[in-house]
């Protein structure tokens, strides 16, 4: 077989099949970028829920990314007077609580939730910063004077 | 927080300058310090780039924000020749029969010696007089026409 600098030539249609794969890869690409822009994947606009009833709205992140921070808001008239917040608690077995706004007066355990008490609350809404620890689906149960609200999250790795 | 994905775009946009301000011989003629500044740049800007972010998902969309933005460069200077002009510079000739053009020389922060260099690497020539043309390509390396 000659080898001079033609026999590139024959390698030539391999080229000519990658082309039209690079510029699906970009396209791709493309897609990602924008939906990870707008929170496709966590932390943006496209994975913020609002759950709103008569007297309550709750506020999450429908899905988040291991180890980045989100909030949980809980906004209600209800917390005007002494409230309890009960949640599951194998919720904390893949989400870490890392600060509640305003800190409740009280924590306890009640077989498998977590109740947390307030005592008086100025604002009429309870955040809770969580980091998540674990991954995959998660489910939040969560109870606020007799309002109940089932959360379903994705935790992606 | 603010998106990885715009992070990571913004950090491009900043890098992309600074390095384009550094000029051609930044990236051309690279010495080991600033192989090491490179690398200390490079540290500094991972921490802006992933925050609190460590899952593997934000790694990968901030590797493929970074990619995608570069192929869009690479697209629009290729279809646009302003567009390439402005963001990646214009070759400069630097030597023109064997007569170095000194000003342009020394505002692209080369010597004459570097030329001398090229030359000797390149095409094994001992002196300017052998030199129709050197040319400071866009990627700042140095390119040699014997007579």
């Amino acid at each position: 077989m000659v080898k001079n600098i033609l026999s590139l030539e024959r390698d030539l249609p391999i080229e000519k099949r990658e082309w039209p794969i690079l510029r699906m890869g970009w396209v791709i690409m493309g897609l990602i970028v924008i939906g990870g822009a707008s929170g496709l994947f966590g932390g943006g606009y496209l994975s913020h829920r609002k759950f709103t009833d008569k007297r309550t709205s709750v506020a999450y992140d429908k899905v988040l990314r291991y180890s980045l921070s989100s909030e949980i808001i809980i906004e209600s008239d209800k917390l005007s007077k002494d409230s309890s917040l009960v949640i599951n608690s194998d919720y904390t077995k893949k989400i870490k609580i890392e600060e509640i706004s305003p800190a409740p007066q009280s924590v306890k355990m009640e077989g498998n939730k977590i109740k947390y008490k307030f005592a008086s609350v100025n604002s009429n809404s309870i955040v809770f910063y969580i980091k998540p620890i674990g991954r995959g689906k998660q489910q939040l149960l969560l109870e606020l004077n007799g309002f109940r609200l089932n959360v379903d999250q994705l935790i992606l790795f | 927080m603010e998106s990885i994905v715009i992070r990571s775009a913004v950090i491009y946009v900043f890098v992309f300058l600074i390095l384009r301000l550094g000029g051609k011989r930044t990236v051309g003629e690279m010495t080991t310090f600033d192989l090491v500044l490179l690398l200390i740049i490079s540290e500094a800007i991972q921490q802006a780039l992933i925050d609190d972010d460590n899952s593997i998902t934000g790694g990968l969309l901030a590797i493929i924000t970074l990619v995608f933005m570069d192929i869009m460069v690479s697209l629009i200077s290729n279809r646009f020749a302003k567009a390439d002009k402005l963001l990646n510079g214009v070759p400069l000739i630097i030597l023109k029969d064997g007569k170095p053009l000194l000003e342009r020389i020394k505002k692209s922060r080369l010597q004459v010696e570097d030329i001398l260099e090229a030359a000797r690497k390149l095409q094994g020539i001992e002196s300017l007089d052998q030199i129709k043309y050197a040319v400071l390509e866009k990627d700042g390396t140095i390119s040699i026409i014997p007579i």
